[in-house]
Formats: C-alpha cells, sequence, structure tokens
C-alpha cells in the first residue's frame, strides 16, 4: 500500500482493516505522522503535537486488535485532530491567542472525551485564527496556515488547520466548531466534509453551551466517516442542559434518492457567486438529479436583512468578551484583533433582539414552507474561492467585478441561526484556479438522516479525494 | 347536578358525561358562562368575551355528541379561556395595553390553534397586565383583576385572568405564557395548576420562538387536565424551527412514584421564605415522600447571580418594546410603564451576554448534577402570596422581617433561563390569611412525564379543588347564581 493510500484511508475502512489485521495502528499512525511532518513547514495546520503519546497508544491499540477481542471499541487506534479551541484536560488550549499561551485546560469537552473514549488518537492540534475569529487561519500564535490546493490561499478559518490536515492526508478524522460558518467554509476551502449538526445534538458544556450559534462537529473526508464520528459525538450529557434526546444511529443503506425532493438556491438571493462556483454547484445538482432526488430551484427574497442580524446576533455576543482581552493584554493580541473588536462593536445593541424575533417570522413565513414542501435545501457554501491566506476579515477579493469581505462570500451563518438544521459541507468540485468549492446540504429541523443520504448518495455520484487526480498535489519532499 | 359541580367540573370528567350523553357542551357553557357573568364585576379576570358565539359552538358540539359517528376532538365542546397575549386568527389580542386596542391578529399562535382544532370552545380571553410584565394583573387597558380567594390579593401575572377565572370555576380550562414566571405565579396564587413546558414542547407565535424564556402553556384545575391540554398543545410544528422532534404523549395511566427521588429546596439558597408558606412546603414534601418517593433536601448555592441575570436577560430583551411604549405611547399607556423600562434599562447586553456564559457553567456544576441523580427537584413557587391587587414592580413586600419585591419573592425565572426543565406549578396548602401556596416540580431536561407522574401523585395525595372546601367563598358574588 502506497503511503499515499494510506494518508487518505477513510476511518471507516482503517477500522475494517484493523479488525482483519492487514493493517496495524502503528503503521497507520506512523504514516499520518510521516506526512505530517512533511507537510508543516508548508501548510502549517498543526499547533501542539503529542506523537510521542500517540505512537504509544497506537502500539496499545494494535495490541488489542492482535488479540482479536469483541469488544474494541468503535474509533480504536484512529489518528484524530483537535481543533486547538476545544478542550483537552492537562494540556494547553491556546484559542489562537498568545494570551492563553500558558492556559492548561482542567477538562476535556465533552464531544472530544466522547471520542477518546471511543478509542480516537489524538496526536495533534490543529491552528485556528486568534479567538476563532476570522475565515482565513493566521495567527500571532500560530502564524499562517495555507490551503494544500494552492499555497498562499486560506483554508478557511475557523477550523482551517482541520480541514487542511485531512485535505493534505495528514490525518484520519478531525474535530471542528462552527458559530458563523467556521467548521463548513474551511470544509468548503479544502474540498473535505464538515458537518454542524442541530443544536443539542452533540454536547457542548460550559461557556459555550447557551450560545446556540456556537457549536462543535466533525470534519472528515467521507460521508461514512462524519456519520462514524456524528454517532460517536451525538447524545444527552447531564451536563449540557440544552442537548438533545439520543436519536438511533445513522446508517448509510440507503443511498437511492428516488422520492428525495431537494430545494436550491444559487444565491439566496442576494450574494454575489463567482462563475465557476455557480457552474460547480449546477453540477452537483445535476448529480443529486441522476441519483434519484427531485431538485429544484426556489426564489428567496428573504435572506439579505436576516443574513446582517445573524451575524450582527453573534458579533454583539462576542463584543464583550473581546473588549475585555484585547484591552488586557494589548501587547499580545494579533494585530487583527482591535479590528474584530471594532466590528463586534459597530452593530447597534437592538440587532440582538431583532434577530430573535425577525428569524421567527422569516422561517413561518419563508423556509418553514421550503421544509415543508421539500426534505432538504442546498447552497454554495461560498460565493468564492481565493481568500489569500494573510487575508483579514476586512481584507477584500474581487467577485464578479465587485469587492467583498471574506464574511460577504461565505453563505453559511443563515444555519447558526437556523440552528435546528443540520447541515453538512461536502465539495461540488474546483474553482478555475484549482481551489475546490462546496454545497452546503441543510436538512429539516434534527433531520439529521435525510442530510446524510443525500451527502452519501452525492459522494458516489461525484466523488473526490478518492484516487490521486482528486487530491491536492502536494509536492511532498521526501 | 348543582352549578358549582358543574363550574369545577374537571374537563376530563366533563369528557367522560359529554360521551356518555348525563351532560351537555351546552348546559356546561352556560353554567361557565353564568358564573362569568357572575364574578367579572368584581374579579374581573375577562379581556374580550365572546360568550354568544361560544353558545352556538356548544350546540354544534353537543350535536356531534349526540350523532356518535360525527368525528369527535379530543377536547370537543369544553369551555376554554385563551389569555389576552396570545394571538388568534380574526380576534383582538391587546396584551393589555391600548396600544393594541385595535389590533386585530393575521395568525394564531399555533399550540392555541391546536387546541381549537381539538374542538376547545372558546368563549373568552382573560386578563393580563401591560405587555404582560408584572407579577400582578392590572393595566388601563382591562383594569384589576383580583384574587378569587381575597380580592385586594393579586391573582398574579401575568397569566392572572386565566388563573383567577380557573380558581372561580369560571372556565373550565385555560391558557397562560411564562417567560418569567408568568403562568406558575399565577397558578400559585390562586391555587390552580400551571404548567411552563421545555422550550420546543410547545410551538410558539413566531416573533417569541426563538426568545427560549418564553413559553406558551396549559392552566387546568386537575393535573389531568393540564396532561390533556399538554398532549393537544405539544408536538412539532413546520412553521416553528424550534420546536422539538418528538412528539411526546403524556398517558392517561401514569405509574406511581414508589422509589423514584426527588431532591427538594426550600429556598433555592438564595430566596426568603413566610414561615407559613415553608410550613405548607414542608406539609406537601411529606405527603410525597409518604406517596412512596424518596426525598432528599439538596443544598443549593451559587444560585443567586444566575437567579439576577435570568430577570437581567429578560429585561435586556425587553428594551425595544419599553422603549417604543414610553417614547411613542406615552399617552395610552399604563402609569407602571415607564417604571419598567426604567428597570429594563438597568440591564445591559453585557448582563445578556454574562448570562449566556454563566449559564453552561452553573448548570454543569450545580443543577446538572443534582438532576443527574435525582429524577426531580422540587421547590416552592413564591415566599409570600401578600401581593397586593394594584401592586407595581418596584412596591415591596413584607416577608418575614423583610421588604421585597414581587420580582425577588418569586422563584421561577431560573427555570426560564434553564428553559428544556418541564415544572409543575401545583398547589401546596393554604396560608395563616387563607390564601393558597404552591410549589414547582421541576423535571430533567424534556423529561416532562415525571414531572407529570409526581404532580398526579402529589394531587391525590394532597387534593385542592376537587373538594368543595378547597375552593374559595365566592358567594357575596354569587347572591344571583342561583
Amino acid at each position: 500500500m502506497s503511503s499515499d493510500d494510506l494518508c487518505y484511508m477513510s476511518a471507516s475502512e482503517a477500522i475494517k482493516q484493523f479488525r482483519a489485521l492487514s493493517l496495524s495502528p502503528v503503521e497507520l499512525l506512523d504514516a499520518i505522522i510521516d506526512r505530517a511532518e512533511s507537510i508543516s513547514d508548508t501548510i502549517n495546520p498543526f499547533a501542539d503535537c503529542y506523537f510521542d503519546e500517540a505512537r504509544h497508544r497506537a502500539k496499545k491499540a494494535e495490541t488489542l486488535y492482535l488479540q482479536k477481542k469483541t469488544n474494541v471499541r468503535p474509533l480504536e487506534g484512529i489518528p484524530l485532530v483537535v481543533k486547538d479551541i476545544c478542550k483537552i484536560s492537562g494540556k494547553r488550549t491556546t484559542e489562537g491567542s498568545l494570551v492563553y499561551a500558558q492556559s492548561v485546560s482542567q477538562q476535556t469537552s465533552a464531544h472530544v472525551q466522547r471520542l477518546i473514549d471511543a478509542g480516537a488518537n489524538t496526536f495533534a492540534r490543529t491552528t485556528i485564527p486568534e479567538f476563532a475569529w476570522l475565515f482565513t487561519t493566521q495567527s500571532r500564535m500560530w502564524g499562517v496556515t495555507h490551503n494544500p490546493w494552492k499555497i498562499g490561499i486560506s483554508p478557511g478559518g475557523s477550523s482551517g488547520g482541520s480541514a487542511a490536515a485531512l485535505s493534505a492526508g495528514a490525518t484520519t478524522l478531525a474535530t471542528g466548531s462552527d458559530s458563523t460558518g467556521s467548521i463548513r467554509q474551511p470544509a468548503s476551502q479544502c474540498g473535505i466534509v464538515g458537518y454542524q449538526a442541530p443544536h443539542g445534538r452533540i454536547p457542548n458544556i460550559g461557556m459555550s453551551s447557551f450560545n446556540g450559534y456556537s457549536k462543535p462537529g466533525p470534519m472528515t473526508r467521507t460521508v461514512a466517516d462524519c456519520a462514524l464520528m456524528t454517532n460517536v459525538m451525538s447524545g444527552p450529557d447531564y451536563r449540557d442542559h440544552n442537548s438533545l434526546n439520543k436519536i438511533n444511529q445513522i446508517t448509510l443503506d440507503d443511498c437511492d434518492l428516488s422520492g428525495i425532493k431537494i430545494a436550491f438556491s444559487l444565491d439566496l438571493g442576494c450574494y454575489e457567486v463567482s462563475e465557476d462556483v455557480v457552474q460547480e454547484t449546477i453540477g452537483a445538482i445535476e448529480a443529486l438529479r441522476c441519483a434519484g432526488a427531485l431538485v429544484e430551484e426556489v426564489p428567496v427574497i428573504w435572506a439579505k436583512d436576516l443574513i446582517e442580524l445573524a451575524l450582527g446576533a453573534q458579533e454583539v455576543l462576542f463584543s464583550d468578551y473581546l473588549s475585555e482581552v484585547v484591552n488586557k493584554h494589548p501587547d499580545l493580541v494579533s494585530d487583527y484583533v482591535p479590528q474584530l473588536l471594532e466590528t463586534a462593536n459597530s452593530y447597534p445593541i437592538d440587532t440582538y433582539y431583532k434577530s430573535l424575533a425577525t428569524a421567527g417570522d422569516v422561517w413561518r413565513d419563508h423556509i418553514g414552507p421550503i421544509f415543508h414542501k421539500y426534505d432538504a435545501f442546498i447552497t454554495p457554501t461560498t460565493t468564492y474561492t481565493d481568500i489569500p491566506a494573510t487575508g483579514w476579515q476586512k481584507d477584500t477579493v474581487t467577485v464578479n467585478g465587485k469587492e467583498f469581505t471574506d464574511t460577504e462570500t461565505t453563505m453559511a451563518v443563515l444555519w447558526n441561526m437556523y440552528n435546528r438544521c443540520p447541515v453538512m459541507a461536502v465539495p461540488s468540485g474546483r474553482a478555475t484556479s484549482g481551489v475546490p468549492t462546496g454545497i452546503q446540504i441543510i436538512g429539516r429541523p434534527h433531520d439529521d438522516p435525510t442530510v446524510f443520504r443525500i451527502a452519501r448518495a452525492f459522494e458516489k455520484e461525484r466523488p473526490w479525494l478518492d484516487c490521486a487526480e482528486r487530491r491536492p498535489n502536494l509536492a511532498i519532499k521526501r | 347536578m348543582n352549578n358549582d359541580e358543574l363550574c369545577y367540573m374537571p374537563a376530563t370528567e366533563a369528557l367522560t358525561n359529554f360521551k356518555s350523553r348525563s351532560l351537555s357542551p351546552v348546559e356546561l357553557t352556560q353554567a361557565i358562562i353564568h358564573r362569568a357573568e357572575a364574578i367579572q364585576e368584581i374579579i374581573n379576570p375577562f379581556a374580550d368575551q365572546y360568550f354568544d358565539e361560544a353558545l352556538d359552538a356548544a350546540k354544534v358540539a353537543e350535536t356531534k355528541y349526540q350523532n356518535s359517528n360525527d368525528l369527535l376532538g379530543c377536547l370537543e365542546g369544553l369551555p376554554l379561556a385563551v389569555k389576552d397575549s396570545t394571538p388568534i386568527e380574526g380576534r383582538r389580542s391587546t396584551n393589555g395595553s391600548l396600544m393594541n386596542e385595535a389590533q386585530i391578529d393575521q395568525f394564531s399562535n399555533p399550540s392555541i390553534e391546536r387546541l381549537l382544532k381539538s374542538g376547545a370552545n372558546l368563549f373568552a380571553r382573560t386578563t393580563c397586565p401591560e405587555f404582560c410584565w408584572l407579577f400582578s394583573c392590572h393595566s388601563r387597558m382591562w383594569g384589576i383583576t383580583r384574587n378569587p380567594w381575597r380580592l385586594d390579593i393579586t391573582p398574579g401575572g401575568s397569566s392572572g385572568g386565566s388563573a383567577a377565572a380557573l380558581a372561580a370555576g369560571a372556565a373550565t380550562i385555560a391558557t397562560g405564557s411564562d417567560s418569567a414566571g408568568s403562568i406558575r405565579q399565577p397558578a400559585s396564587q390562586c391555587g390552580v395548576v400551571g404548567y411552563k413546558p421545555p422550550y420546543g414542547r410547545m410551538p410558539l407565535s413566531p416573533s417569541n420562538s426563538f426568545d427560549p424564556y418564553v413559553q406558551i402553556g396549559p392552566m387546568a384545575r386537575t393535573v389531568a387536565d393540564t396532561a390533556l391540554m399538554s398532549n393537544v398543545m405539544s408536538g412539532p410544528h413546520p412553521l416553528d424551527h424550534t420546536t422539538l422532534p418528538e412528539k411526546l404523549n403524556i398517558p392517561d395511566r401514569l405509574q406511581g412514584i414508589t422509589g423514584m427521588r426527588i431532591a427538594f429546596s426550600t429556598d433555592l439558597g438564595h430566596y426568603e421564605l413566610a414561615n407559613d408558606v415553608e410550613r405548607e412546603f414542608l406539609t406537601s414534601i411529606q405527603s410525597l415522600s409518604n406517596a412512596g418517593a424518596k426525598l432528599e433536601e439538596v443544598p443549593l448555592d451559587g444560585l443567586s447571580e444566575i437567579i439576577r441575570l435570568s430577570h437581567g436577560a429578560q429585561e435586556f430583551l425587553a428594551h425595544g418594546f419599553l422603549k417604543d411604549a414610553v417614547e411613542n405611547h406615552s399617552d395610552v399607556v399604563s402609569d407602571y410603564v415607564p417604571e419598567l423600562l426604567e428597570t429594563a434599562l438597568k440591564y445591559s447586553i453585557e448582563d445578556y451576554q454574562r448570562s449566556i456564559l454563566l449559564a453552561g457553567e452553573i448548570w454543569q456544576n450545580h443543577l446538572g448534577p443534582v438532576f443527574q441523580k435525582y429524577d426531580a427537584l422540587i421547590c416552592p413557587t413564591v415566599t409570600s402570596p401578600m401581593v397586593p391587587a394594584e401592586n407595581w414592580q418596584t412596591h415591596k413586600i413584607l416577608v418575614n422581617d423583610r421588604q421585597l419585591t414581587d420580582t425577588e419573592i418569586t422563584m421561577t425565572a431560573l427555570f426560564n433561563l434553564y428553559s428544556r426543565c418541564p415544572v409543575l406549578a401545583v398547589p401546596s396548602g393554604t396560608t395563616n390569611d387563607g390564601l393558597p401556596c404552591g410549589l414547582q416540580i421541576v423535571g430533567r431536561p424534556c423529561d416532562d412525564i415525571t414531572v407529570f407522574r409526581i404532580g398526579a401523585a402529589f394531587e391525590i395525595a394532597r387534593p385542592w379543588m376537587q373538594l368543595a372546601r378547597n375552593r374559595p367563598s365566592l358567594e357575596l358574588m354569587l347572591t344571583k347564581d342561583n
């Protein structure tokens, strides 16, 4: 088996091979670490690395498989990277900031604990922008993270390190978190899978538990791996007041989409979408039709003000935290952080309560009726791919001759406001620059299985990362 | 059957009697309307009234029961009173304000719509204070609503009209809404049952559906009636994004509570409880213990700040409509409204942010572990019922030797912040002044059934209005009733 095959092997396949003893967790981890080391200088997806202890755990996992125990845990020996904002007890979590460079966590985030308890082997943390508040991944703490598909272009943010590591074959599984698109936009930029589960599906303990916008989630290369991770991560936790009751495990048996009705919008009526993203989205729509779904375009006239309110609500919630840190540590924060605060403070405070009332009205009048008629709704994830790796929140890119910030090219935040909708971001193709494009599959509130079913069928029709031609050319130093 | 028996008849019993044709919906509706007319002048629980329409509807229901082939709704023919703040298509809901005197709604609240589709017979709307923003029930729009148990005392607020109507036998079932205690505190004041469901259990009007604090809920005189209404009102709704996915049914026959582990707290580590309210509470705890549950007092501390913020978050969210009222409608709003704005403005976005950040940590460290160990938590609803009918938000009430506002004696708002907890408010007994007092049965997130199990067992152990002697004395008002 070539090292590339190992590095891009899905977790589902690896587990099969571990069980059959045709592959050892040590072998897989070695290949992954080898890859991680060889791309670190150019792509820089990793924060702290725990290679030695991970090798030790892989050895133990190997023994368990060799003993042919029947009760081997579902992710035993699978290499995992954890975003540097999700906590691991006894390890530091910097949130991408020098302010927290020495901040060792006392507890492990609930979703990470479940992955660890399921046997996943955390060998590294992944980079984020400071306080996870950019759609690029760069900070004084961790430097600049690049897109494996094109150095100089951003892997997206804030879960940019996780997305870049996956698309470079430098991990098998990864975690992310998403409060305005931070899982889905990087997934789109790097051509991988990112999932935003309904609020409460995956427990969230402590400070962000009551912020409905903010959610941890899985990032993977395949839909099956995403289901595997989701099944491990989801379910109630008594420490999270908002966690939902357990649903049945997601299965991917049914990939036929006949009878499934899907609505789509290319631009939500208010985004400027670049021609290549439009073409790839239309290609994706055709693929879904080939898989048997009825797919229809729906007119959208209701999104513009709502998106502004959704972004504003998050900024208003964030402003207090941010101003405290900036005022205390002006010498430590990245040079773009004061600008983040300026943006956060630019929204009137009534944005927050307006957002609550408007969200309910628009759902009743427009979005609810769409989901009443259709099983799912599809839009592009971003309107444009070539965001510079060193981009700031206020920097602009040119789309169809007009200037936009990366916030204005990311079509994700609406579904943080409508946070009961499951949303999976999957690759739709490649832009003319070679950087991947993506779509979001948005399900009815709490209807995760349909989203997975559509995504799996889509993956079969329009596969990604499955062979050398559909992987980034990494020009790896040997 | 005498009039009082009809007026206080549980909905479940009325339905059985309708089906056996030993009672007609017309007969029941007439008795209720008669009672409503008799008490309205003094107690004033009703806003708009639709008596003629309701009598016509009762006749239609009667025919349906007579032709048993007709499809019967599960609440067919039950007289229902709906709070004036909850929209119903084609009717006005003023939210207790002259500002909305001419407001005709285009849409119905979806939970109310379900009650109406199930055959409940809407005969009147019930009063609330302006914008539902008091724990008493008076406004320029509707005047003063009084407590059937004692006229100088408030029936509570904001669902005070519904609670008073039920306590006076002037409605069979009613609805309320609760963003800081507005179902539970009136239920306690009037000695009736009120249910604040978990956020998402019952669909909401769109402008409220994204605010976890605001829930709509049933009010009734028995636990079974409350369950009956809940089963109709609850369930996912395509036009409310925030509804919970599963349709939950509270079974007719609920398991007993033998062996159940229940935590209790007299004060949530924060409140000052009047001696007689404490006495009735502890007697209630004893009767649950006698019914077979294991009751344990849990020490709760560290809740004071999150209790403050649970009010503060709501006050912050109210800035918008209160500013509009004071700035643009000062000529029509009630005299206490400027004071409401003044209070609201004491809380800022920082308080809201802090409420979000702290809520998760307090749950993780304090309440989560309690609910991990126990099936439910029981605490009083209000610490003293002695709130005057015309009380304002800043007025003080004497509890033991402390001067406290009605907000400071109402123990409910914490479970609006912890919005997924189901909370059933039931009467716990009678104070030295002859007023009802109450307790809250707080369940694990989204565990409605346990709360109803405890409520049903408690009702058997310590019954309230089913017994004639546990009803308010209304003789003076009812001279023209018979």
